[in-house]
Parts: C-alpha cells; sequence; structure tokens
C-alpha cells in the first residue's frame, strides 16, 4: 500500500474532498468538482475550452486570479496570462481521475502560494477502479465522448492512465468544442520508505463560445436565448467568438522517511498555449481616431493569444518528535517557478476577420520563489498551534513591444497612420516601438490557526493568514513598488466529526472575513481584469457530509456580504447565497442476474445561487438547477443514464450590465445595459461503460 | 446515546449561527446607482407657439421672423464627463461613461414650446450624474454617407429678416444636409470625420435622472442665425427669394451657409432641463 501524508488541517474551513461516490453526479469537467465546498460557483462566458469562472467565498475569482489551483501539487495557474494574470484552466484534468480535492478556503496554511488569496484547490489524481475500462457517452447536442482508463491491478491507485476524446455541437448556436485529453501516472517505491509519482499529462482543445446576449434584444424577440450575435445577420463575425487551448505537462517527486524527518521534492515542466476570441462589446469601441483613415465600427472582437513555458519546483523537510508527551512537528519548504510568457491582444473586423489594430504585446519573464516554515505545536492533546510564515520574492521583466500607442503631436509631415505600435514620440521624434521594464518585491506572510479539541468529537478553530495575488504584467512599470494586491483573512469555526448509527458524519460551521487592498474588476472594455480598490467579505459558511453504508450526501451553504472600503457599496456580480447538494444512493438489487448481483445508485446535484448585485442597481435572478444520474452496474458493464437541468429553467449563468452595442437599434447604444450568458438547457447522456482485467 | 445527543447539541449550535452571525450577510447589496428608462422630448424655445411665426430678437443687426423650422434629432446622449481639453480630438464618441441615450429620432417643430415626445423611452443610469450632452443630427448612421435614401435635410428653415437699420426685407429659406459634402476629402487620416460634422457635443446638461419626470431639450431657432448677415444670402430660385447654400463645397456657402451650420452645430441653441411633469 502506498501512499503520502494527508496535508494537516488548517481548522474549519479547510475541506479535504473524497469524491467516492459522489463522482455519480452528474459533473462535466473536474471543475464541477470544486462545488463540494461551501460558497463555489463556477460560470462561463467563454465556452467549453475557456477556464470556468470561480466564486468562492464572496470572491469573484475570475479564472482563477484569486485561488491557486495545483493538480498534485503542480500549478495550474498561468502567471502572466493576458486574459487574467493566474488563469487556472482545469479542463485538462480528467474527472474519472480525480480521487479527492483538498479545498482550503483562505491563505492559512504557508504551503499556500501566489494566487491564493480566496483560497487554494489541489487536485489529487488516483484511479480506484482497477483493471481496463471504456466507455461511450452520447447524448444531447450531439454531444460523443469516449473514454479509456486502466489501472492495473496490484499497483496503487495513483499508478494509473486515461484518456478521452469528445465532441459536441453545443446547445443553441456556436457552442461546438472538441477536445482530447490524456493522463498518466506511475507511483513506485522510492527506498525502504519512500515514494515518487512521475506524472505526465497533455490536452487540446477547439471550441466556440455563443457570448453575450444583450436583455433589451432578447426581450425584443430580435435575438433568441440560446443565439449567438455572431451568426446574427447585422452583427455576423467571420470568425466567430471561441478558441483554442493547450497544455503539457510532466512532473516527478518523491517522498521518503529519514529517522525524524519527512523529505519531499517535486519538480515540473509545464507548456501551455491559449488562444481566446471574445467580443464582450459588439461594434462599440473602433470610434475614428484622428490618425485613423476613416472607417466606420469595425467591431470589437478581441483576438488574446497567450504562449507560456513554465518550470518549478518544491521541496521541503517535515521533522517530528515528541515534547510534553506530544508529537511536535516542524517543516521548511520552498517553492520557485519560473514563467516564459508572451501574450498579443488584437482586434479583428467582423467583415472579415482580419486584425486591424494590435492593442498588446507583451513578452514576460516572471520568477516567484517562495521559502516557508510551518510549526504544528501541541502543548495538550486537545490544543494545536498550526502555522508560520512564508516568505515570497516576486520578479517581473517585461518587455512591451507595443510600448507607445498614441502620440499627441505627431509629424506633420510623415504622420503614424493606421499603425499601433508607435515609433514617433511627441514632434515626430523618432522612438523604438517596444521598452522594457521590470521590477520586484519581496513579501512576508504570516499564517496562523488554532485548534482546539476535539471535545465530544467537536473541534473549534480559528485561523489568521495574509495572501497575495501578482498583478498582470501589463500594469509593470519600472519600480513599481509592490507589484502584487494583498489580503488579510480571518477565519472561526467549530467542527463536528463523528458517528450517528453506524454512519460518519462531518458538519462544519464558521465565519470569515477577508480584506482585499486592491481588487481586480472585470472589464470589459479591456476584456480582461482591471485593478481595482479594496473590498471586504464577510460570510458564514456551513457544510455536511453524511456518508452511510447505502449513502453519500454532501451538502453546504455559504452567505456572504462583500462591499468596497470606501463607500460601502455592494461588489458587483458576487452572489451573497450558494447552496449545492450532491446526494448519491447506492446499493445491489436483491435478485442477481446470472448469478451477478446487479448495482444500482441514484444521484443528484442540486444548486442554488442567490441574486447577485449588478452594476447600476441591478439584481440577477436566481439559478436553480438540478442534475441527476441512474447508473445500473452488472458483471462487468455499466450502463448510466444522466441529465443536466433537469427542470429545463431557463436561467441566465452569467448576467451582466455594461454599454455594448450590436446594432439593436436606429442608433448606436452606448450606456450600460443588461446581458446575460445563458445557462445550459436540459441535456440528456447515455453512457456504457465495461472493466475488464478487475481482480 | 451520547454520541446522538452531543450530535444533536452541536448541529443546532451550527444551524443557529447563521441568524445571529450572517446578519446581512446572504442580502443582496446596491452596487451603485439605478437604471431607469423615461421620456424624452423635444421643443422649441418657451414662448412659441405651435403653428405661428416666431419673432427672433436676438440679433441687434436683424429682425428675424420665422415661419418654418424643423430640425431632425437622430439621438441624444449624455455623458458623465466634461472632456479635458484636447481629448475630444480623439474619435466620434466622448471618453466617459454615457449615463443616457435617446435613440428613437424625431422630427422636432422648433416653432412649438410644447414637449415633442421622442417616439421611445430613454435607457439611462443615476450615477454618475450627466454633465454634458450630445444631439446627433442624422438620420441614419453616425458615420454613414449617405445617411438616408433618399438624402434628406435635417434642418429645414424658413421665414423674413428685416434689416433692423434701413428696414430691408429679406424673405428666405434654408437647409443643412450633412452628408458627402461635410466628408473630409484628400486627407489621409481622420482627423475630421464626418461623424463630428453630424454630433453636437459638450452641450452643457447638468440634469438629475429620477424615477419620475423626463428630459427636455429646448432648440432656440431664433440662435441658428447668430451673426448672419442676411444681406450675403444667395438669391433663391424664386424672384426676390434668398436661400442659404447647403454644400460646403458650392460658391455662395460662406459666409451664410456656414454661419447657418455652424450655428447649428454650436451649443448656443440646444438646452438641456429635467421636467418633473414630463
Amino acid at each position: 500500500m502506498l501512499g503520502r501524508r494527508p496535508p494537516t488541517s488548517r481548522g474549519v474551513s479547510d475541506f479535504q474532498l473524497r469524491v467516492d461516490q459522489l463522482a455519480e453526479v452528474p459533473r462535466a469537467n473536474a471543475s464541477e468538482l470544486l462545488k463540494l465546498a461551501p460558497g463555489i460557483l463556477l460560470t462561463n462566458e467563454g465556452g467549453e475550452g475557456h477556464a470556468e469562472q470561480v466564486f468562492m467565498r464572496g470572491f469573484d475569482a475570475r479564472e482563477g486570479q484569486d485561488i491557486e489551483f495545483t493538480v498534485g501539487g503542480v500549478p495550474i495557474n498561468e502567471s502572466g496570462n493576458l486574459h487574467g494574470n493566474g488563469y487556472a484552466d482545469t479542463h485538462f484534468i480528467i474527472p474519472e481521475l480525480v480521487e479527492g480535492l483538498r479545498v482550503l478556503e483562505g491563505p492559512y496554511d504557508p504551503r499556500q502560494g501566489n494566487y491564493a488569496v480566496a483560497g487554494s484547490a489541489d487536485y489529487e489524481l488516483g484511479l480506484a477502479e482497477r483493471g481496463l475500462s471504456a466507455r461511450y457517452t452520447t447524448g444531447s447536442f450531439g454531444t460523443e465522448r469516449i473514454l479509456a482508463l486502466w489501472g492495473p491491478p496490484g499497483e496503487s491507485t495513483h499508478t494509473f492512465g486515461g484518456a478521452e476524446i469528445y465532441k459536441t455541437d453545443g446547445f443553441g448556436q456556436n457552442r461546438d468544442a472538441q477536445r482530447g485529453s490524456a493522463m498518466g501516472q506511475y507511483e513506485g517505491r522510492f527506498g525502504e520508505a519512500g515514494t515518487y509519482r512521475l506524472t505526465a499529462q497533455a490536452y487540446a482543445t477547439h471550441f466556440h463560445s455563443a457570448g453575450i446576449i444583450r436583455e433589451d434584444d432578447y426581450q425584443s424577440g430580435r435575438i433568441g436565448f440560446y443565439d449567438s450575435y455572431d451568426l446574427l445577420g447585422s452583427t455576423r463575425e467571420q470568425v466567430p467568438e471561441g478558441g483554442d487551448a493547450s497544455r503539457y505537462s510532466l512532473a516527478g517527486d518523491f517522498e521518503t522517511r529519514a529517522g525524524d524527518v519527512t523529505l519531499s521534492q517535486q519538480a515540473f515542466l509545464i507548456k501551455r498555449d491559449m488562444r481566446l476570441l471574445e467580443n464582450f462589446t459588439g461594434f462599440l469601441l473602433d470610434v475614428q481616431e484622428p490618425l485613423q483613415s476613416l472607417h466606420p465600427q469595425r467591431g470589437d472582437m478581441l483576438d488574446l493569444d497567450v504562449h507560456e513555458l513554465t518550470v518549478g519546483a518544491r521541496g521541503s523537510a517535515r521533522w517530528h518528535g515528541q515534547w510534553l508527551g506530544q508529537r511536535q512537528e516542524l517543516e521548511l519548504g520552498y517553492f520557485a517557478r519560473g514563467d516564459d510568457a508572451a501574450g498579443t491582444q488584437q482586434r479583428l473586423e467582423a467583415d472579415n476577420g482580419v486584425p486591424y489594430k494590435t492593442e498588446t504585446d507583451l513578452d514576460s519573464q516572471i520568477g516567484d520563489i517562495a521559502l516557508y516554515g510551518d510549526a504544528n505545536l501541541r502543548p495538550w492533546r486537545w490544543l494545536s498551534l498550526r502555522g508560520g510564515g512564508r516568505g515570497e520574492i516576486l520578479t517581473y521583466a517585461v518587455l512591451n513591444n507595443c510600448a507607445a500607442q498614441t502620440v499627441a503631436h505627431p509629424s506633420t509631415t510623415d504622420p503614424p497612420i493606421d499603425e499601433s505600435c508607435l515609433t514617433q514620440q511627441d514632434m515626430g521624434r523618432p522612438r523604438e516601438p517596444d521598452q522594457r521594464s521590470s521590477t520586484s518585491t519581496v513579501t512576508f506572510l504570516p499564517r496562523a490557526s488554532l485548534l482546539v479539541g476535539p471535545f465530544r468529537d467537536v473541534m473549534f478553530s480559528a485561523s489568521y493568514g495574509r495572501g497575495i495575488r501578482s498583478i498582470d504584467p501589463s500594469y509593470i512599470t519600472q519600480d513599481i513598488k509592490t507589484p502584487f494586491a494583498s489580503v488579510r483573512s480571518y477565519d472561526a469555526g467549530i467542527a463536528y466529526t463523528g458517528s450517528l448509527r453506524g454512519t460518519s458524519v462531518v458538519a462544519r460551521s464558521a465565519v470569515f472575513q477577508t480584506i482585499v487592498d486592491q481588487d481586480l474588476i472585470f472589464s470589459e472594455t479591456a476584456g480582461r481584469n482591471v485593478l481595482g480598490s479594496g473590498t471586504t467579505r464577510t460570510g458564514w459558511l456551513g457544510a455536511l457530509r453524511w456518508t452511510g453504508p447505502f449513502f453519500d450526501e454532501s451538502a453546504n451553504l455559504t452567505l456572504v456580504s462583500a462591499t468596497f472600503n470606501d463607500n460601502h457599496q455592494a461588489v458587483a456580480y458576487v452572489p451573497g447565497t450558494v447552496f449545492r447538494s450532491d446526494t448519491a444512493l447506492f446499493a445491489p438489487l436483491p435478485r442477481r442476474l446470472a448469478g451477478r448481483p446487479i448495482r444500482i445508485s441514484l444521484s443528484a446535484g442540486i444548486t442554488y445561487v442567490g441574486p447577485r448585485p449588478l452594476p447600476y442597481g441591478e439584481v440577477s435572478g436566481e439559478i436553480f438547477t438540478v442534475d441527476g444520474a441512474l447508473t445500473v452496474g452488472w458483471s462487468h458493464y455499466q450502463l448510466r443514464l444522466s441529465a443536466t437541468n433537469v427542470l429545463d429553467n431557463h436561467y441566465r449563468l452569467g448576467e451582466y450590465d455594461f454599454a455594448s452595442d450590436f446594432k439593436s437599434q436606429p442608433q448606436p447604444t452606448l450606456v450600460p445595459e443588461r446581458e446575460f450568458t445563458a445557462g445550459a438547457p436540459r441535456a440528456l447522456f447515455a453512457t456504457f461503460g465495461i472493466n475488464l482485467g478487475a481482480s | 446515546m451520547a454520541n446522538e445527543r452531543s450530535l444533536r447539541v452541536w448541529l443546532v449550535a451550527i444551524v443557529g449561527l447563521p441568524p445571529a452571525i450572517g446578519a446581512g450577510a446572504g442580502c443582496v447589496g446596491n452596487a451603485g446607482g439605478e437604471s431607469i428608462d423615461f421620456p424624452v422630448a423635444a421643443a422649441g424655445p418657451e414662448g412659441a407657439v405651435a403653428g405661428q411665426p416666431l419673432a427672433c430678437a436676438s440679433d441687434p443687426g436683424w429682425d428675424v421672423t420665422l415661419t418654418q423650422a424643423s430640425l431632425h434629432i437622430g439621438a441624444i446622449y449624455l455623458n458623465q464627463a466634461m472632456p479635458v481639453s484636447g481629448a475630444q480630438a480623439t474619435g466620434c464618441y466622448l471618453t466617459g461613461t454615457y449615463v443616457a441615450q435617446e435613440t428613437s429620432g424625431i422630427d422636432v417643430d422648433l416653432l412649438s414650446a410644447d414637449p415633442q415626445p421622442f417616439p421611445a423611452k430613454a435607457h439611462g443610469i443615476t450615477i454618475p450624474s450627466p454633465e454634458i450632452g450630445e444631439v446627433w443630427l442624422t438620420r441614419g448612421s453616425l458615420t454613414a454617407v449617405p445617411s438616408s435614401n433618399p438624402i434628406m435635410p435635417v434642418l429645414i428653415v424658413a421665414g423674413t429678416a428685416t434689416e433692423s437699420a434701413t428696414a430691408a426685407s429679406i424673405p428666405f429659406t434654408g437647409t443643412v444636409t450633412i452628408e458627402s459634402a461635410y466628408q473630409a476629402t484628400g486627407a489621409s487620416a481622420g482627423g475630421d470625420p464626418i461623424c463630428k460634422k453630424r454630433l453636437v457635443s459638450l452641450i452643457p446638461a447638468p440634469v438629475t435622472l429620477q424615477d419620475t419626470g423626463g428630459l427636455l431639450l429646448r432648440v432656440d431657432p431664433c440662435r441658428l442665425f447668430i451673426g448672419v448677415d442676411f444681406s450675403l444670402v444667395p438669391a433663391g430660385p424664386g424672384v426676390g427669394t434668398f436661400q442659404f447654400v447647403d454644400d460646403p463645397n458650392a460658391a455662395g456657402y460662406s459666409p451664410t451657409g456656414s454661419a447657418l451650420y455652424g450655428n447649428l452645430h454650436s451649443t448656443g441653441p440646444y438646452t438641456f432641463a429635467w421636467e418633473t411633469d414630463l
């Protein structure tokens, strides 16, 4: 039996989640496993290959910018991604290969690094179903998926391989997608008391996205709920919204014990490429400029391209010994990553897809090196003081290849007509179009948790921590002092871990507050996040996991208030209430077939998201969805019928309020107006699976 | 049993926490401001009576009596910020946040003081408050040439101007058609696009958008003739008539035709107000 020691809990808001039977609940991808933790809302305005926008505990973490995502300790956040610094696309993870995940809500563990503002999520890969498995899924909207999994019997559950091929036409218009993903991992012995893991992964996708719909256009019947402006006559885009993404990575690690010290070391190499085509504003931004040839509005389509190479490592040594009759622990460790990122953003003409303007062209080298110390001190059996500190240095070297985009007084004889990246300064003096800037900063992040108990299976905890989020390289200017946003987070709660008539119960309740000095606010005109003012989140979360011999239930509720520090107005788009329930019922049927048992399971996932404040006093609608599945297994075979959005609710997954012009009125629409992205209608799927070779 | 009792006690404690601690959390806050739809109307100056000539006393050299003054307004916009000096040269739209728009278009009888409502309500936001307004003088797209088919003027005026000193009377007609003749020619850059010829910008609009009432734009046609020397208006097609030239490239456009357009394109004739009983 191989395996690793689970991470030390940081209190009530540290969720070390086993997927187990809840894997039966329908989930489109690995991101949706996050919903097992409280306060998580996932939206997606960019299509199936676009990272989910994650809301956690009152944070609009966008596509991961406020959550540190890792898989087996390997970073997923992309430093230097132009769409959003810290963009985290988890679609490369095959959900059937997720054994569990640790969601730590808040920055309370010294191991948590950059982006751990709302918290962190670490996927643990594994395959419980040994042998060779193949599954074929078909269903609504021309969706087909082929999945192959293998885990040699007798080997660790962390030794596995898997691959999937997926295609769909998507619901409504312009939501088709194709993707392929492969993951393999081998876990073996390392000496007498250690293990090592080698992991390889490949993923590529091509997809389209319907984009947003203006509420007034939908209400007037000009466009359908699931339609796309990109395919509408007057706003047709030669190159519609969507994109491409790929990720290839290699990682290796080992963990071994030497005396009282446990050593671990990991190294990883990640290649990531991404292209996103998005148009939030229609035909609004391409106004006639003095140094442009006469032109009409050519369209606001953003063509964003990112290429990134990440290399890094982490390691630690954890000592344990006895003092005051209790086990005491001390860990020292480091984390290091270097990112070489290139990003461009251009605007495309709607009529022919030709780029007409380069807005951004950056080459960035970003360094992130941290060391930390973490103690687990137990003066008494019922009291633990856990935590320590983390020191981190962030370095930026940015080459802006398009540094000069305006000139107040151009040359009168040779004005730079229709040029994006100018070679003129004031009065026509020459300059190169590029410019370098670099900076660095060092920060110290204290983190501590106090755990008291258990008393009669009840544990109390209180935590404090500081976290950081590095800022977008586009904001780097020479020697800027603090190229990151900083948060302070507090948390206190109680947890019950016990048993009830042969079932296992874990119930938690916590209050929390997080204060951010510079928050990120989404700008639809820039097509990415921009820096805003400080914010505070205050709220409560409750969670229940109840597991018995024939059922598994996970339910959680989060209530939160998110406000700006200066005017105390609500932070737009953040839901105040998020509820999620995952339920699985499973049992063998009393009758056998050909002498073999028939296994059956019923599962359901219920999501409720309360109204969200929108800009300009608007309030979004609620989201209520029910997903369900019925799985029947016999011998080596499995048949699964699943449905998402069983009630077929017409719901708006994302709702916004900003200025856009999709030529829906006689004159341009320049005033902020409601927009939305449509949630998926009811979809039905059937999966047939076979498993061979399991012992 | 002890375990069950313990579980019950703590579950109650857990469930009981939200009302105590979560007060305020979970509620939907206000992210600021309000979105509203409101009526918009346009009218001539106060004192004008529909169906009757309008006597103008705004020019000391000429007594002008208007018998016709019709203006087509394609759209009205209100913007949050007065642009800093020079920034307005950047494009057709202002750089600040647009806070209200009326896009349905209307032909306004400027000889009537009665509010003439636009066909559709305007849409706006209450925060930030507007500082300036724009009147778009186009029948179609702001940048399209021609903006409509058939081409039609945005302004039609007729009346009589009497010189104060000589009592000479000059019956006149005039139109302003902002189409291809106003398009910048020969320029390699778009620093003077037609959109800027068609929109009247930076009109003071210190109004407060509210749930009740509406926006009233008054256009004073008398101010279209400030500085116009009617003695220089070219002769018209009829005997004894005079007509403003409506083509910047034609002879006789300057100074009177250009003055008429210049006044139409200036902020002087336009006044925004919020009327609670609109």
